[in-house]
């Protein structure tokens, strides 16, 4: 009796104890089915916005009767962003498209530890995954590093992350931007066969569809200079020969309501085929009675003085009692954490079809194929002026100057600057085309960037230059 | 003498020992105690001798060294002691039997009296002419005649007991022994001379508490002990009228510091022992009552009892449990104490042992009391009247923040405010010449509202409890039921609370003990409404909605305001849109929380050898908790979802601004009725624990003991919120929920109901091995090993081993002390060993959790996973290394005792928040990041002042000192978070450091500026910056108490009992409430400061008070990006030092006089009279008054008012 009993404690006691602490201690989910890679996958985008880039462009200036905030005027007198870490501020920016990583990394991995399952799901599910991952390394090179060329390639990169952080504290090597590139590269072109339609909610425009890949490889390129390959991923998008409507909205018709908030709904709306692929993002950007925004002198000058000698469908601006002017394109809602605060934020259109348009438009331009940029944008001007906007090039080289090709090259960018006025854009063209910024603040003070600066390479937020990531040089 | 027991007797007697509380004057119990002393468990005990060529003295020693049995003679029978018997062989015998065999009767009798065996010469028996009438008077220490004491011949079978006036007498001869024994009182054995008057003084038996440890999962020998721990009886140290146990160990007991910070029914106290150990850990003690881990029903760590929320009035552990059936505390303190509770033992462990059963016939006690509680009063608090409040106003008016345009679309409004919306309204006119009609505000500016008269309540706090306890010799009972009413404190709170506790043992045989006990606890409360607190990342503060906590009320809102108008109607002024008066919400609005606790225990004990018991300990308990708040359709709250106004809907955030229809002005998702909002928390725990037990004694010397010990348990917590919207409670519940109201929800990202599971499961393992070298030395080590379900799977994070070693010297045992006779002990005890936590349920694994996205296409919605927590692979437990050295004294027949302690402790491995380069994808990780260094002492002394017949005054001070330094601390605080009231964590300085912005004075304009870096002025401060922080801080001290303490003197003359209690602590620092702001509003109550306040150029030199600024000044410095009145609120002039010293409780207590018990069937009653909080002696003037205890939060919280309490209790 007394053997049996020690005997059935030292059995309870030591056997069989661990199998008792498997149960998990709340509701916390594993990642076992496709289905839960597919639920990881939505969270694999970044909901912070680059529109802080906006601030540090020829888009804006300072509207002294605004509200001023530290780092908007950080941003827009191009030091590096120190005073505020939330929404709008690249740490913001860094800490989101590494976290959007992580999902495709830990999508991946999940998918490598599932057997089985519909392979068609599968591969859609890697494809994804490999986008996105390719996609949000994509945009924080082009945020924190010089723009790519042979110039600057062997410059600082950034991290390229392939597998899930599994320590406390990592370092990372940023490598050149040249090794980011080919990363981003590799990983975009294993995606974009596997991507499929096929298996998304909805209209998928919140995940990459076949559609948003080839887009975002046209943008690629044209950043990378690989004009032809710009040109062959746009036709995908937009089929061979002249573009027809259906990536381009008719700024007539989407820039008619009763007010900004129809108007801006009408801009992004999902269901439309020029609206490729979209995020929610967790943003104020779209308060314009705060810090430096376009004025009706900014916008006069890259809008309503026009060669076309048309009035222009994009001239609709709203202001807020200051001297700030707007476009109506984004619509802030709110996302309630308390019952009285929480978070705005904006379904943003990351790609729209007119990018792709004006991609190829300006890879036409610099392999030197002027006709065929000028038959695209004459069938794009049709939904943007109000006589229709036709122009030939001798039209255009009177209008800008200089020789065939860099008249139109001039002409295209300023059509791709009118169009994408306050999304951001227009910065990673200045890195590009090496444009120089002249900013003059609230005080009277000027602030120059150069054409070739180092600060177009965003500062590292301090957050990451304290553990360990190598800060650009200044 | 020697007196080595083992520990299995020591055990077994436990149970007898705690027989002694009892003063019971009561003939009924005689006979009781008269058998009950002669059989009790220690005669059972079976003994085993086996010498060669004994004696008697042989023999004796060795059943001395195996027992717990004392023998007693005199010079007399030596002779017959050391007389050679020849070879003694018994086995398993009682000690009677072995007497029996081996006594020569025809010379020696002997007698046993629980451990005493006392041995006489036999005399012959004379004649009884020869014997006298021998008799006196038996009384007290304190005076009193006893009753019912028994005195009994030795070695004879004739007795007697006193009467009711103590009086015995009894036929004796000279040279016989009287034996003098009473229920809780010293056994005294008193020789029959020549006198035949003899008056006897009897002394309450404290020894049996004192030299017992009971560390919840053993209980251990004192002498044997090596650890650090306190024992309290709750008797001594019980607060009359105060519900919760918990707060009666405020200034008890040195290391254990205790914090009222809201006096709200079952809100719990901050309890810290010996600081905090971890920098963000729960840092709470663990609750062990009766051997079993009681876990909390909801977990909230320390720093969140003062949030206010909901939860908060169920985070008090021990709200349910009735004090009067509480016997002892013991808090274990340091790492030999706790070591068996070896992963969850960091921040230190009270065990509470409730009282069982006894032997004898019913005893019945009965107690009620009676509180009230003063209300505050402005007096203790610095605001403006309703006068200087308009003067203000006036000055808010003509610097353009109060006008006619803004007061109309504003969510709240005060008597200036609302002064223009009647005029708006046409109810009133402008006054001459478009001014305010300043007529009309005359009212209000005499109206001085007494918000807290107004607010609070003269009520009443009924407590009553009965209990009865009975047995025999092999089963006891104890039954108890109590119920406290109280009335409320405030117009919006109440309390009944019940409980029953049922327990009884019984011994099945003489090695197989099973032992039963059922508690139970209901409770009904209402309180203020109010919403959780909620973090604004935004501004960095926390914010709550419709708050309308009494005291927050009363301290908040505008004096100008009144409750009634001219007519002596309810008056009503607009809040969050809607009209609000506060009595009129409070009826309107509320939370009405019930309660059910139900709890089993089962103990098994066997004894499976001579040496080696086990046990088993068997508890479950079911705990479910609702709480239903009633928000009226009439109530503000309500009405605030449909002020759709035109002037404020476009303002108002509880209107539905439909996506879908961006034609439609905001509208109300609650057209009709108010809400049902429910909150549900249930817990559900199992427990089991076995248990081997082994003790022998090798030789005379040598006593080993071992425990082997094995637990499993798990608690299943579920939180369900549901908000019933529509609801029409005055058409007997109707529903009419608006079909939109799911959409306003939708569209904000807010659920209308929430549920939230955890299963929280442990497994463990425990040894312990102690060696004892003749009492005087002694040994001991421990060794468990257990594992938490939340850290993750892999083992290494699953599993804690943690250990322990200790020794103790007996330096009174040793020969060399024998002849020092003023010192009665001495004891030098030292612990080294390791214990652990994991305090914010860390998992080394990967954590993801499903969320939706809030998109507002409804075809594209869709579930996400979420990564929580990326996977950690190195996570592991915080751990605390912790040395201990210690000594315990008593001296001059321990009339003086002092204990004094000190420790080191290494916390290491400590769990927080670290900033990442945010690459892996998680900008903040959770991740073993910290070490901190903690070094204290605690002195405890204890005297007999005065000590004569009838007066008594004995007093215990306590002292402890504590200081923490961290000493790594891998994340960074940011300026923001070192000013805020909680402090920083930063290398090289103690935990919760809080810094001051240095105040430099008002600039010519009024506006604060400040010392910068280099002693520069500035007016801006970047309140995010992390980096060498100390650059622009001042380090004003920390946040936690770095000492602390109390003392307690007891008084007794005659009848009379006199407590008189203090608290003191200090060496913290409080950052003061935000007061002062650009501009102020007319709805709010003002600092009393403000009349100081800069208003003109020059005032800058005598006044450090800030001016109001005009609408275009607030402009333009918000323009230049400056936050000087920010800075202003978190400068070194809004820091008050926290010490205090606080007249903790008073307590007069009369013991009725036998002439009255005498002619009553009572056996004694008390009645007293006791007054708590009665005077803060002495705390920073800063404060103003307000308790620097007490946090201001709002919601539920409510102060520890003064309070007073009569009781009388009974017992029969």
């Amino acid at each position: 009796m007394k053997k049996n009993l020690i005997i059935i404690i030292a059995l309870v006691s030591f056997f069989g104890c661990d199998d008792y602490l498997d149960v998990v201690p709340d509701n916390r989910q594993t990642v076992t089915t496709l289905d839960d890679v597919s639920e990881l996958l939505v969270s694999a985008y970044s909901e912070a916005t680059y529109n802080f880039v906006e601030w540090k462009t020829d888009n804006v200036t300072a509207i002294p009767d605004n509200d001023q905030f530290d780092w908007m005027t950080e941003n827009y007198q191009f030091t590096p962003v120190v005073s505020e870490e939330g929404q709008d501020t690249p740490t913001y920016f860094w800490d989101n498209n590494y976290q959007a990583i992580a999902h495709a990394n830990q999508a991946l991995e999940g998918l490598d530890g599932i057997d089985g399952g519909d392979v068609g799901y599968r591969n859609a599910l890697r494809g994804e995954a490999l986008m996105t991952r390719a996609y949000h390394h994509f945009m924080l090179a082009n945020v924190f590093c010089q723009h790519y060329n042979d110039a600057n390639k062997e410059g600082l990169g950034v991290p390229y992350i392939t597998a899930p952080e599994t320590s406390l504290k990592v370092e990372y090597e940023r490598g050149t931007l040249e090794q980011t590139y080919e990363m981003i590269e590799k990983d975009m072109l294993e995606a974009l066969p596997l991507i499929s339609d096929a298996y998304y909610e909805g209209t998928g425009k919140y995940h990459f569809t076949k559609t948003a890949a080839n887009a975002f490889a046209s943008r690629f390129y044209l950043f990378k200079g690989d004009y032809q390959k710009c040109i062959d991923y746009s036709d995908k998008v937009l089929g061979n020969g002249v573009i027809n409507t259906t990536y381009v909205r008719d700024m007539d018709e989407v820039f008619t309501g009763t007010s900004s908030t129809q108007i801006a709904d009408q801009f992004n709306e999902i269901n439309s085929p020029y609206n490729i692929f979209v995020v929610r993002k967790e943003s104020f950007s779209n308060r314009y009675y705060r810090g430096y925004r376009m004025n009706t002198n900014i916008f006069s000058n890259v809008v309503r003085a026009n060669i076309q000698q048309s009035a222009d469908q994009r001239d609709l601006l709203y202001s807020y009692g200051t001297q700030a002017r707007q476009q109506p394109k984004y619509n802030e809602l709110f996302e309630f954490t308390t019952s009285t605060t929480g978070f705005g934020y904006i379904i943003m259109t990351q790609i729209r079809g007119e990018e792709v348009v004006l991609n190829r438009m300006e890879s036409y331009v610099r392999l030197n194929r002027l006709d065929d940029a000028l038959n695209d944008y004459n069938v794009f001007a049709t939904l943007r002026y109000d006589t229709g906007g036709q122009l030939t090039l001798p039209q255009i080289v009177a209008g800008f100057g200089g020789t065939e090709q860099e008249a139109m090259l001039d002409f295209v960018l300023l059509e791709r600057r009118k169009e994408f006025l306050a999304e951001g854009l227009r910065w990673f063209d200045i890195k590009r085309l090496s444009i120089e910024v002249r900013h003059v603040d609230v005080n009277g003070d000027e602030f120059v960037l150069g054409e070739e600066d180092l600060r177009k390479a965003v500062q590292i937020p301090e957050t990451a230059t304290t553990n360990g990531i190598e800060a650009n040089p200044r | 003498m020697k007196n080595n027991q083992n520990f299995y007797d020591f055990l077994l007697d436990f149970r007898n020992k705690t027989l002694f509380v009892m003063k019971c004057l009561s003939v009924f119990l005689v006979l009781f105690t008269l058998y009950s002393f002669t059989d009790s468990y220690s005669q059972s005990k079976k003994l085993r001798i086996e010498i060669r060529e004994a004696t008697l003295m042989n023999m004796i020693e060795s059943i001395e060294n195996q027992s717990e049995f004392v023998f007693i003679y005199n010079d007399e029978v030596l002779p017959e002691l050391l007389k050679v018997l020849g070879n003694i062989q018994i086995r398993n015998k009682t000690i009677d039997k072995v007497l029996d065999r081996v006594l020569n009767k025809e010379k020696l009798i002997y007698s046993i009296n629980e451990r005493q065996v006392i041995l006489n010469k036999k005399v012959k028996i004379l004649d009884s002419n020869l014997q006298q009438q021998i008799s006196g008077q038996i009384t007290g220490t304190d005076g009193l005649p006893l009753p019912g004491v028994n005195i009994v011949i030795e070695g004879a079978s004739r007795g007697a007991q006193t009467d009711f006036n103590g009086i015995y007498s009894i036929n004796a001869s000279k040279g016989e022994i009287l034996k003098i024994s009473f229920i809780g009182m010293k056994t005294q054995f008193i020789t029959v001379g020549d006198d035949s008057t003899i008056d006897i003084v009897m002394e309450e038996d404290l020894e049996d508490l004192e030299t017992v440890v009971v560390t919840g999962y053993q209980k251990i020998k004192r002498k044997l002990f090596t650890g650090s721990a306190a024992t309290v009886k709750l008797e001594d140290v019980k607060l009359e009228g105060v519900a919760d146990i918990s707060r009666s160990l405020q200034g008890q007991v040195a290391g254990v510091e205790i914090q009222n910070v809201s006096g709200t029914f079952g809100t719990a106290p901050v309890i810290r022992i010996r600081g905090n150990a971890s920098i963000n850990g729960t840092n709470k003690p663990l609750w062990v009552i009766d051997g079993v881990i009681l876990e909390d029903a909801v977990e909230i760590s320390n720093e969140d009892i003062s949030s206010g929320n909901l939860d908060t009035v169920l985070s008090s552990s021990t709200a349910g449990i009735n004090p009067e059936d509480v016997e002892t505390f013991q808090v274990l303190k340091d790492a030999s104490a706790t070591a068996l509770y070896g992963a969850r033992a960091l921040n230190g462990v009270i065990v509470i042992t409730t009282k069982r059963g006894k032997t004898g016939k019913p005893s019945i006690n009965f107690t009620s009391s009676l509180t009230t509680r003063a209300k505050p009063n402005y007096d203790q608090f610095n605001f403006l009247n309703s006068g200087d409040e308009m003067s203000v106003y006036q000055e808010l008016y003509e610097k353009g923040w109060i006008d006619i345009a803004g007061s109309n679309g504003a969510a709240n409004h005060g008597v200036f405010s609302d002064m223009f919306k009647r005029i708006v309204d046409g109810d009133i006119s402008w006054g001459p010449g478009g001014t305010p009609n300043y007529n009309y505000l005359q009212r209000y500016a005499n109206a001085n509202t007494d918000w807290f008269d107004v607010l609070f309540k003269d009520s009443f706090v009924r407590t009553n409890s009965l209990s009865i306890s009975s047995g025999t010799e092999t089963s006891r009972f104890r039954a108890s039921v109590s119920s406290i009413v109280d009335k409320g404190q405030t117009i919006a709170d109440d309390v009944k609370n019940y409980t029953a506790n049922l327990n009884a043992d019984f011994d099945l045989s003489e090695k197989f003990t099973i032992g039963f006990k059922v508690t139970g606890n209901v409770r009904d409360q209402r309180i203020a409404a109010s919403e959780d607190r909620d973090y604004n990342a935004l501004t960095g503060v926390f914010e709550r909605n419709f708050d309308i906590n009494p005291f927050n009320y009363a301290l908040y809102t505008s004096r100008s305001i009144t409750p009634y108008d001219e007519n002596g109607n309810r008056q009503f002024f607009r809040r969050s849109y809607a009209p609000f008066n506060i009595l009129h919400e409070v009826d309107h609005n509320f939370v009405d929380l019930s309660l059910i606790d139900l709890s089993f225990n089962t103990n098994i004990k066997v004894e499976l050898t001579e040496n080696l018991n086990f046990t088993t300990v068997l508890n479950g308990r079911w705990y479910k908790s609702n709480a239903v708040q009633t928000v009226h359709e009439n109530s503000n709250n309500a009405e605030a979802y449909r002020a759709d106004n035109p002037l404020i809907r476009n303002n108002n955030i509880f209107l539905f601004d439909d996506p879908d229809a961006p034609e439609l002005e905001p509208y109300s998702v609650l057209p009709n009725g108010g809400f049902r909002k429910t909150t549900d928390f249930g817990l559900t725990s199992y427990y089991m624990r076995n248990q081997l037990d082994y003790s022998k004694t090798f030789g005379d010397l040598h006593t080993v003991s071992a425990l082997l010990a094995q637990e499993i348990r798990s608690s299943e917590r579920v939180t369900e919120k549901n908000d019933g919207w529509g609801y029409l409670f005055d058409k007997g519940g109707l529903i009419l929920s608006d079909p939109n109201f799911i959409r306003f929800l939708d569209s904000r990202g807010e659920e209308y109901f929430d549920v939230d599971e955890t299963n929280q499961r442990g497994w463990g393992m425990f040894s312990n091995l102690a060696y004892s070298y003749d009492s005087r030395y002694v040994i001991n080590g421990t060794y468990t090993y257990t594992g938490d379900n939340r850290t993750g799977s892999s083992k290494a994070a699953r599993y804690l081993p943690t250990w322990n070693i200790s020794g103790a010297w007996n330096v009174h045992n040793e020969s060399f002390m024998d002849n020092v006779d003023w010192l009665n002990l001495l004891k030098i005890k030292s612990t080294y060993g390791l214990s652990g936590s994991n305090p914010f349920d860390a998992s080394a694994g990967l954590i993801v959790f499903g969320e939706e996205p809030l998109r507002p296409q409804a075809a594209e919605r869709e579930v996400a996973l979420l990564i929580d927590q990326l996977e950690n692979g190195e996570l592991t437990f915080e751990k605390l290394y912790e040395w201990n050295i210690g000594v315990e004294s008593a001296f001059f027949n321990n009339r003086i005792g002092l204990e004094l302690e000190y420790y080191k402790r290494k916390s290491e491995d400590l769990i927080g928040f670290i900033e990442t380069n945010g690459v892996g994808g998680e900008s903040l990780k959770l991740g073993n990041i910290g070490d901190m260094d903690r070094e204290g002492y605690e002195v405890t002394l204890r005297t007999v002042n005065v000590k004569t017949p009838t007066f008594r005054w004995s007093s215990n001070f306590n002292f402890s000192h504590s200081k923490s330094e961290i000493t790594n601390w891998e994340a960074q605080d940011r300026i923001g978070d070192a000013i805020s009231r909680n402090g920083a964590n930063l290398k090289g300085f103690p935990v919760g450091a809080l810094f001051s912005v240095p105040f430099a004075g008002l600039d010519s304009n009024g506006i604060p500026t400040f010392f910068g870096e280099d002693g520069a002025i500035i007016q801006d401060l970047n309140l995010q910056e992390r980096d060498d922080i100390t650059n622009f801080l001042k380090y004003e001290g920390p946040t936690e108490p770095t000492f602390f303490g109390g003392f307690n003197n007891t008084f007794n003359y005659k009848n009379i009992g006199l407590n008189v209690g203090f608290s003191y602590r200090g060496g913290n620092k409080i950052r003061l409430d935000d007061a002062f702001f650009e501009r102020y509003d007319d709805y709010s109550s003002l600092p009393g400061d403000l009349i100081n306040r800069w208003s003109l150029p020059g005032d800058e030199n005598i006044t450090n008070i800030p001016s109001i600024l005009s609408e275009i000044a607030s402009q333009g410095l918000s323009n230049e990006g400056l936050n000087p009145y920010d800075l202003y609120n978190k400068s070194d002039v809004r820091v008050a030092d926290g010490d205090f010293v606080r007249l903790k409780n008073i307590k007069l207590s009369y013991r009725f006089p036998k002439r009255f018990i005498d002619s009553t069937w009572l056996k004694s009653a008390t009645a007293s009279l006791s007054a708590h909080n009665l005077w803060l002696v002495y705390s920073d003037d800063k404060l103003n008054g307000i308790d620097p205890e007490f946090f201001q939060s709002g919601g539920v919280s409510l102060p520890l008012t003064r309070s007073y309490t009569f009781t009388l209790n009974f017992n029969f």
